[in-house]
Order: C-alpha cells, then sequence, then structure tokens
C-alpha cells in the first residue's frame, strides 16, 4: 500500500491544487458577504444623500416626497427609546445582578429564569408586538401611545440587557468580592460599592448596543399601531407617536419614486443614529477598559 | 499567642473569640443592627429577583395572549379548516382560513435566506476557524457583525429598489414583489449568525484532534472538512436550526419585498405573503379589536410562536451538547 | 557541549539532528541539539518536564509548522533529505512519518472510521481492501481482538489505553517508516502502560522507532538508544544501557538516580 515516487507526488499536486481552489472558495464567499455590505451601504448613501437636509430634518410628513420631512419620527424615536431605557435599564440591571450574585447556587428559580431568557431572545420581535397590543394598548388602555410602545420594546430589549449586564458583571474579579465580604460587608453592600463601580461601565457599554439593536425594530411597532403620518411632536407619554423605520417603511411602502428617496435619506439618519450609539460604546468601552485592568 | 497558650480555643473568658467585642465595636446592640440589615438584604434579594422574573412574566404573557385569542379564534373557526383550507383569505367577503399559503410563503423565503446564509456563512467560517491568521480574524469578524445590526427596513429597502431589479435583469418574468429577493437579503442578515455560531463550533473543536489528522498527513482542506466539521456538527446544526427561526420570524423584509398575496406555491418568482408579513398587513388596516380579522394575527402568531420556540430549544439543546462533549 | 553520539552497532541512520534550535515567540525551547536516530530500533528521549523533549520529536514530522509563533533553525535529515526544505511538502513528510500523542485522539467517529481515514486520504476506496487495512493495523497494535465486534461503535466509547492503541493502529494504517510517541502513556494506567509498552517492542522490528518519555524506567525497559535533555539541551546520548549504568555527565546521573526532576 506504500505510495511510490509518481503516485505521491501526484496526489500531493491534486491536493495543493484542491487546497487552492477551496481556498479561493471560502474567501470568496467572506468575500461576497462583506461586499454585500459595502454595496448596501453605498446604494442608499447615493439614493438618499442629495435629500439629507436641513429641510428634511425640520418637517413633517408629507403628501409631497420635496416636502417631506422625519422631524416627528426622529424626536419620536428619541422619546421612545428615552422612555425604554428608563424602564428596561434598572430592571435589566437588577435582573442581572440577581443571577449573577444571588443566585449562584443553581436552584429551579434561577435556572427557570435563565432557560427563559435565551429563550426570549430567540421569539420574533413581531410576537412582542403582538402582546404590547393586547396587554397594553387594550388591556391597560394606554392606546396607541409613546407609552404603549417603550413598554413593548422594554420587554423586547430586556432579555439583551440582561445578558449584557451579566457579561460585564461577571467579570469583577471573586478577590474583590472576598476582600470586601471580610470586611463584614453585607451582600449588597458589597455589589452597591464594590461590584456595580467596576461593572457600570460594562453594564453601560452592553446597554447601549442592546438598545442600538431594537431602535431599528419596525415590526413590534406596526403591531401595536403606531402610525406613519404623524405631523405633531409628542407631548406626553400617551400621544400617539411615529419612529424612524415605520416611517422608513411607510415610505417604501408607497407607489410614487419621490418617497423612495425619502426612505434612503431617512435610512441614512437612521444608520447615523445606530452609529452614534455604537461609538459612544466603543468610546465607554475605550475609556474605562484601561482602570478596570489596573 | 499567649492567650491562646492560656486559654485553649483561643476563647476568652467573656465567650468572644479572643478580643472583648467592646473595643472593636461601636457601642450600641449589634443584633439589632444586623437585624435590620438583614430585612434590608432580603427585601433587595426579592426585589431583583421579581425583576428577573419578569422575564419569566413576560413569556408567560406572550403565551397567554396567544393562547386566548387563538382558542377564540377556533371557536368561530374550525381546526380542521384551518389546517385543510387551501386559500387564506380573511380580509375578502368570501373568507377562507387555511394557513398554508401563508406557510408556503413563509417557507419560500426561508429556504432562500437558509440557501444563501448556510453555504457562505459556513465557508466563511472555515475560513476564519482553519485558514486565517488571528490578525485579519480580529479586523474582518466585527465588520461582518456590522451586517446583523443593520435594521431590517433597510434590507427591505435594499431588495425592493436594488436586489430585485437585478435579478429581474437575470430572470425575466421576475415580478416586483417576490419570495426570493427578500430571501436572499435576509440570507445576507443571518451570514454572521450562522458564521459566529459554526466557528465557534468549530473553534472548541481540541486542537489534539487536529494535530492528529495532520499526523496521518492531512492537507488543511482535509483537516477541516473530514475532521473538524464532522466534530463540531451539533453546533454547526444548531446554527442552522437557529438560522431558519430568525429566518421564518424576520418581518420587515418580506413586508416590504415579498407582497401580499397568499399563495400555495413553491414558485420563488411570484408575490407571496408570509405569516410575519400578513400580521403586518392586518395591522396597518384599522381592524377593531374582536373581530374575526383581529383574531387570525393571534392564530398566525401562535403558529409563528410555536414554530421558532421549537427550532430554538432544539438548537439550544445541540449547542449545550456540543459543549459537554469536549469538556 | 555537543554530545558525543556513539552507536553501539554499524546501523543506518533515520534521522540526522544538525544544531538545532527552535523558538516559541521569544523562548528558546531547543539549544543547538545534534543527534543521530537510528533506523529500525528505538530511541528514548527523556529528562524533566519543559525540557523541550516533545519539541525535538514534534519538529521531527513538521507537526510544529501548525504553531503560529514557532520558530526553527538547523537541520534535521531524514534518509539524507533535509524535511524543512521549501521543496519539500509537510504532508508528505508526515505521511512517512508517523506520530501518536500524549492525550489519546481519537477522532469522534467509529472505530473503523478512525483507522480508515488515513487511508482514505491517499485515495484507497475499495471496501474489502480497507477491512483488510483496518483489520491488519488493529491486528498489529494488538487490540484486533477486543474491538472486532464493535468495530462500528464510537471510538470515544474506548478506554483510555485501548484508545490509545487505537490511535497507534490508525497510524500504522497509513504505512509509515517511522512512529513518534509522545509520552504515549503518561495518560494511561500501569497495565494499559504494559501493553503499550509490549506493543512498541515488537514494533521496532518494522519501524524506527522515536519515543519522548519522563519514566525512565520505560526508557529503561524499552529503548536501544537514550537521549538526556535538559533545559533544551541535549547532555547526553548513546545506547540506553550505558546511559543508565555510566553515564558521562553528572547532570544525567542525577536525574537517573532521581535527584531531580
Amino acid at each position: 500500500m506504500k505510495l511510490e515516487g509518481m503516485h505521491l507526488q501526484r496526489m500531493l499536486r491534486g491536493q495543493k491544487r484542491s487546497e487552492r481552489v477551496f481556498k479561493i472558495v471560502a474567501g470568496g464567499a467572506l468575500l461576497f458577504a462583506l461586499v454585500a455590505l459595502a454595496i448596501l451601504i453605498i446604494d442608499v448613501f447615493l439614493d438618499g444623500f442629495r435629500r439629507l437636509d436641513w429641510q428634511f430634518l425640520t418637517s413633517f410628513p408629507s403628501r409631497k416626497p420635496e416636502r417631506a420631512g422625519v422631524l416627528s419620527a426622529l424626536v419620536g424615536t428619541v422619546y421612545m427609546m428615552g422612555l425604554t431605557a428608563l424602564l428596561a435599564f434598572p430592571i435589566g440591571v437588577g435582573a442581572a445582578i440577581y443571577l449573577e450574585e444571588y443566585a449562584r447556587k443553581k436552584n429551579w428559580f434561577s435556572r427557570l429564569i435563565e432557560v427563559n431568557i435565551a429563550n426570549l431572545a430567540g421569539v420574533p420581535s413581531i410576537l412582542y408586538g403582538l402582546l404590547g397590543l393586547e396587554l397594553f394598548v387594550r388591556m391597560m388602555g394606554l392606546g396607541r401611545s409613546v407609552l404603549a410602545g417603550a413598554l413593548t420594546m422594554a420587554l423586547l430589549v430586556l432579555p439583551i440587557v440582561i445578558i449584557a449586564s451579566r457579561e460585564a458583571i461577571r467579570v469583577v474579579s471573586p478577590a474583590i468580592k472576598e476582600g470586601s465580604f471580610a470586611l463584614g460587608a453585607s451582600r449588597w453592600q458589597t455589589i452597591w460599592y464594590q461590584v456595580l463601580p467596576i461593572a457600570f461601565p460594562g453594564i453601560l457599554t452592553g446597554s447601549i448596543l442592546a438598545f442600538s439593536r431594537v431602535i431599528g425594530e419596525a415590526a413590534p411597532m406596526i403591531t401595536i399601531g403606531a402610525l406613519a403620518f404623524i405631523a405633531f411632536l409628542p407631548d406626553s407619554p400617551l400621544s400617539p407617536f411615529t419612529v424612524l423605520p415605520i416611517q422608513i417603511f411607510n415610505w417604501v411602502s408607497r407607489p410614487q419614486k419621490g418617497f423612495f428617496t425619502c426612505a434612503a435619506a431617512g435610512i441614512l439618519i437612521l444608520l447615523a443614529v445606530l452609529l452614534m450609539m455604537n461609538a459612544a460604546a466603543v468610546f465607554l468601552r475605550q475609556r474605562y477598559q484601561k482602570r478596570l485592568y489596573l | 499567642m499567649q492567650l491562646t497558650e492560656t486559654l485553649p480555643l483561643g476563647r476568652t473568658q467573656e465567650g468572644g473569640f479572643g478580643f472583648s467585642k467592646s473595643k472593636v465595636m461601636p457601642s450600641f446592640p449589634v443584633s439589632s443592627r444586623r437585624n435590620r440589615q438583614k430585612v434590608r438584604e432580603e427585601a433587595i434579594r426579592v426585589t431583583l429577583a421579581s425583576c428577573g422574573f419578569l422575564s419569566v412574566l413576560t413569556t408567560l404573557g406572550i403565551v397567554g395572549v396567544l393562547l386566548f385569542e387563538t382558542l377564540a379564534f377556533f371557536r368561530e373557526v374550525s381546526i380542521f379548516k384551518f389546517l385543510t383550507d387551501t386559500q387564506w383569505t380573511p380580509l375578502f367577503a368570501d373568507k377562507h382560513f387555511g394557513i398554508w399559503p401563508l406557510v408556503a410563503g413563509t417557507f419560500l423565503t426561508a429556504a432562500a435566506a437558509i440557501g444563501v446564509a448556510m453555504p457562505v456563512g459556513m465557508l466563511s467560517a472555515i475560513y476564519l476557524s482553519e485558514y486565517a491568521t488571528d490578525r485579519f480574524r480580529k479586523v474582518v469578524k466585527p465588520i461582518l457583525e456590522i451586517l446583523a445590526g443593520i435594521p431590517t427596513v433597510v434590507y427591505g429597502y435594499f431588495a425592493l429598489l436594488f436586489v430585485t431589479p437585478l435579478l429581474q435583469r437575470l430572470i425575466p418574468g421576475l415580478s416586483g414583489f417576490n419570495a426570493l429577493s427578500p430571501g436572499i437579503v435576509m440570507g445576507i442578515m443571518i451570514i454572521p449568525m450562522v458564521c459566529s455560531l459554526s466557528e465557534d463550533a468549530m473553534y472548541a473543536v481540541p486542537q489534539s484532534l487536529r494535530e492528529g489528522a495532520y499526523a496521518l498527513g492531512s492537507s488543511r482542506l482535509q483537516v477541516a472538512l473530514k475532521v473538524v466539521v464532522p466534530a463540531a456538527f451539533s453546533g454547526i446544526t444548531a446554527s442552522f436550526l437557529l438560522a431558519v427561526s430568525r429566518a421564518i420570524g424576520e418581518t420587515m423584509i418580506v413586508a416590504i419585498a415579498a407582497g401580499q398575496q397568499p399563495r400555495l406555491t413553491l414558485n420563488p418568482t411570484v408575490p407571496v405573503e408570509t405569516m410575519t408579513a400578513y400580521i403586518v398587513q392586518v395591522s396597518l388596516g384599522d381592524t377593531p379589536t374582536g373581530t374575526i380579522e383581529y383574531k387570525t394575527i393571534f392564530a398566525v402568531g401562535m403558529a409563528l410562536f410555536l414554530c421558532t420556540l421549537t427550532l430554538n430549544l432544539v438548537s439550544q439543546f445541540l449547542r449545550e451538547r456540543c459543549q459537554e462533549q469536549y469538556e | 557541549m555537543s554530545p558525543v553520539v556513539e552507536l553501539k552497532e554499524e546501523q543506518p541512520i533515520a534521522f540526522g539532528i544538525q544544531d538545532l534550535n527552535a523558538w516559541y515567540g521569544s523562548f528558546q525551547a531547543l539549544k543547538n541539539i545534534s543527534m543521530s536516530i537510528p533506523e529500525k530500533r528505538i530511541t528514548a528521549i527523556i529528562g524533566p518536564s519543559g525540557c523541550g523533549k516533545s519539541t525535538l520529536i514534534r519538529c521531527l514530522n513538521r507537526i510544529n509548522d501548525l504553531i503560529p509563533d514557532f520558530r526553527l533553525e538547523g537541520q534535521i535529515y531524514f534518509k539524507g533529505k533535509e524535511i524543512n526544505d521549501p521543496s519539500v511538502d509537510p504532508i508528505e513528510v508526515r505521511l512517512r512519518i508517523g506520530m501518536v500523542f500524549q492525550k489519546p485522539n481519537p477522532f469522534p467517529k467509529s472505530i473503523y472510521d478512525n483507522i480508515a481515514y488515513g487511508p482514505r486520504l491517499i485515495g484507497v476506496k475499495n471496501g474489502s481492501r480497507l477491512d483488510g487495512i483496518v483489520e491488519e493495523s488493529l491486528k498489529k497494535a494488538a487490540i484486533w481482538n477486543e474491538v472486532k465486534d464493535s468495530l462500528r461503535k464510537s471510538a470515544l466509547a474506548l478506554s483510555g489505553g485501548q484508545q490509545q492503541r487505537l490511535c497507534i493502529a490508525r497510524t500504522l494504517a497509513v504505512d509509515p517508516e517511522v512512529l513518534l510517541l509522545d509520552e504515549p502513556c503518561s495518560a494511561l494506567d500501569p497495565i494499559a502502560t504494559g501493553k503499550i509498552e509490549e506493543l512498541i517492542y515488537r514494533l521496532k522490528e518494522e519501524y524506527t522507532v522515536a519515543i519522548v518519555t519522563h519514566n525512565m524506567q520505560q526508557a529503561a525497559r524499552v529503548s536501544n538508544y537514550t537521549g538526556f535533555l535538559l533545559m533544551g539541551e541535549l547532555v547526553e546520548f548513546g545506547p540506553t544501557e550505558k546511559i543508565f549504568t555510566n553515564p558521562a555527565d553528572s547532570r544525567t546521573e542525577e536525574y537517573i538516580t532521581g535527584r531531580f526532576g
């Protein structure tokens, strides 16, 4: 069975060839994904950047594409995300603290929560919309308001905030906690004075990224009935509202070509908002990472 | 150390631990301070635990709401009709409630998405895990992750106004709304997920197996395809199932680019409607609560929930098994 | 100091190693190693852990190429050919020089597929021919009787000692000229170790064997030649009886009498 001279050389040459071919195919697959990303961004940019001006930023939606703007959608997005953060951030961090610091011994309760969070993260967002529609809009009588939207979004973002915060809390070295306990501190004192100050930048970074994930969600907002045509700014948590993704969806769904340009411009603004949030997260991480590992 | 010599076990006459309490602790009664602290600690623990429990309530809420309205739906429409009728026309005068057209639309778009995401994601994962240098990986992975962070409406726009016109040049007769284009775009969106989950699974394959294969004279490609991929199989299957779950739950891309015509077909070039797109369609109209149209979206939501939950659970099970395998 | 290579008998040389230096990043693992490994004999490499003995043996089939920051200087001749020469395909090197690792590393496949893996790589597709190779290899590795009825079962279900013999059989299946054994018994119990030693001793009829071990008794029991490595340097190399009864270097003596390591 020994491979001799010619046969061996032929086999090795064949292997080299398939090696080269595969490298090109696999590298090509990777390139395909990266090129798709580039084309997507360039395409939207070329379609929309001419429409981006002060008028577009400061106008309400209009029946005429050239007079339409994103003001109400932009303000609605900021308003809703603010409310969502107020609701989801403390609860998410609280749950993360519980799971990391209190539920160390695995009992049925913490197992239940863990399995549940893992599964919630995989539930399609539109189903949160159905929950929000029935629970907040109908049963709690909040109507199609910013508050109903924010509550829905809060439930949607909660699993991601919890997962991100847990990772940040887990980084805190047990030595610091033991040191605190050794001085007679209670569990909560240890968490409040030692764990949270160290974990906070990480929690914040993770949470900002989590919020940037849901800021582009349109599906649950459509089901709870956010409207696209809002010619005023939300003035209370109970006023009707729209958000950027809905406004974009609305424009894409119109037959007139002019609105496609508006959609592209709206997308650029949405992407800019996302970019700013991600930049903030990266900045926070860079700034505090060094201190953490001193 | 004198104390321990005179008094075994380090005890003093007062019964404390080697030193008199009054010199170290404040003079007020310690026990009442400890008690107050205990109550406070317990209150905090319960508060934090209820934060965690809220997530369980969310699941119960989703299940409850879906179940409640779905049962109401099935009081008016028989389950038999739901599963056997071949038309879905709840918004017309002549109402039919057969779920299959929506399932077909969902299946078609998801199949196209998987057709793109699986090969591209897997090959990218093999490239990153078996061929690329660490530095290359560190640069490329975050860029790839951007794909997963782009809002789905943006992909919808891209599918409708870039990919569909492009495909129409290649496939004459492709209609403006179709299953193919949003499917492909959805696939692009899922690539990073498939890639990073598969790569994790391949990364978990112990180096000793690779060395064993190299020592037998395998080429890099043979190691990758005959040892690493089979060893990582359950993790790769998990990423596949999760990708399917993502694809059938994805809403905006198909709502924008696939159309709103429920149709029992396996032809990817004609307009279809997915389960998610139907929910959007009804939500956009002003459908009063309590009507049969209103209930249909919950029934469809329930079907969607059951599909994705099953896929997610199986996927999670496989991933855990994959982790255990090499511990 | 370069140890004198004195071979007891006139024996053809399989490996000639000259001025070998090796680094992991900035850590030098091997320093100026020169030695010869004779054909169809068992050569043991002993030394305390971290002395570079695994590094040395891993250089012989270029498996260290896979470690990103590994660097090597010097020459390794196998049957007169420099194996690190750019014209040499590492795959050919590994086909001709087999290796068994410290921890048994069977592929998560059936016993049969583990053995058939190598032959399949080089294009053996014929079923009955594969069956023959599998049976022959398993017999050579003295495990046939234990697994002949469960060839389709997962290799991971075998015990550690069986897994290691399976790995040896897997290596024999590609019919190499050399067997490199990197502490093949360190993860095994004494009974399994005994079986493998017996096997190694029989294999020298057909193969050149190089074995790394930190177990001196094992080296004394199975090998014809022994090299002693200390902190990356080859302190002494010679016939096993001489190393163990009359070492030339005081450090070797200290090591084999158990004063350190």
